[in-house]
């Protein structure tokens, strides 16, 4: 009897990634590679970085807020739902490691309401927190 | 001569795990059964096999041209690639590379593929599979003028922009100058 039920446990863990529409991986193709890259290196000068950069963000004030804001995620076609999952696959996946140790993963509601407040000067509050990020990386390390 | 039943006697004897009597008994009857001259023999075997397994056609598949990660197995029918109805270009806008000197998934010479792309999926009839396809654009050289190919499954306005296939993807790049396009194949959509 505990056989069968750990057998059903462990279909129960398995099934609902198999229920998923498409995993992260290929969404992630799907919506953001064409211009980030596949490696998250990004294209051009104009097109940002996510490789080791992008959970940067989430050790700033603001940051966390602002990673769902940014036109590529707030306007995308997917789901609150897809939109979740992608943003939590992605800082995991381009890191830099030392900046997701803490990580919360976002929730389907917290992306909800973030993406429904788009940023009108994503330049300028771009430029503000990369500044923040500037010193707080040299106060961690003076020199 | 012992008999194997002899050792079942020590069965009685074993710990009640389930999984320790498991392996006592199938450690048991390989102890019963084999000789030191049976190992070698299958070494043997293994070490032949080993060395046999690159002639498999199963090997071939890893040797498609970089780039080509997600490409159908090579048994299923690849399609006349100078084809507009070929499958792979169902959303492509332009001239396509392969009349140009290049490939379905690499640029003509003189040309350089733009790093970005918009990128679909298109159905492969021969495998019923959806494939996800990255149309990245040749740039650096004239247009190509051969083969205008002008299928939109999936295409968006430009205010899509990762969903267009009316954007210069050549833009940014060392020669802007549009060529044709490639259609690489980057994985298969799970359905």
């Amino acid at each position: 009897m505990t056989f069968l039920l750990r057998c059903i446990l462990l279909l129960l863990c398995v099934l609902p990634t198999r229920l998923w529409a498409k995993d992260p991986a290929t969404l992630f193709m799907l919506e953001c590679q064409g211009c980030h890259l596949a490696d998250g290196s990004g294209g051009m000068s104009s097109i940002p970085t996510l490789q080791n950069h992008v959970a940067k963000f989430l050790g700033v004030p603001g940051g966390r807020e602002y990673l769902v804001q940014v036109p590529g995620v707030a306007f995308s076609s997917l789901s609150d739902q897809d939109t979740t999952a992608v943003l939590n696959w992605m800082l995991t996946k381009f890191g830099p490691m030392e900046s997701i140790r803490q990580f919360v993963p976002y929730t389907v509601e917290e992306v909800s309401i973030l993406r429904k407040k788009p940023l009108p000067e994503i330049t300028r509050r771009r430029a503000d927190l990369m500044l923040l990020m500037q010193q707080s990386e040299s106060i961690a390390a003076p020199g | 001569m012992t008999s194997p039943d002899h050792f079942s006697e020590a069965d009685s004897a074993l710990p009640k795990s389930r999984l320790d009597r498991f392996f006592s008994r199938h450690t048991r009857r390989l102890a019963r059964y084999t000789s030191r001259r049976s190992f070698l023999n299958k070494l043997g075997l293994l070490a032949i096999g080993a060395g046999a397994l690159p002639l498999l056609p199963i090997a071939r598949t890893y040797s498609a041209p970089p780039g080509a990660s997600g490409e159908p197995d090579s048994s299923t029918p690849q399609g006349d690639i100078y084809d507009c109805n070929y499958w792979r270009y169902c959303s492509i806008d332009g001239f396509i590379a392969s009349c140009c000197g290049g490939t379905a998934h690499s640029c003509p010479p003189g040309t350089e593929m733009s790093p970005v792309s918009w990128i679909g999926t298109c159905l492969n009839p021969a495998d019923n599979k959806h494939y996800i396809v990255s149309y990245n654009d040749c740039c650096g050289k004239t247009t190509c003028q051969r083969c205008f190919c002008h299928r939109n499954e999936g295409d968006k306005p430009v205010y899509y922009p990762s969903k267009s296939n009316d954007i210069d993807w050549c833009m940014g790049q060392a020669g802007i100058v549009y060529n044709s396009t490639v259609s690489v194949v980057i994985g298969v959509s799970e359905p």
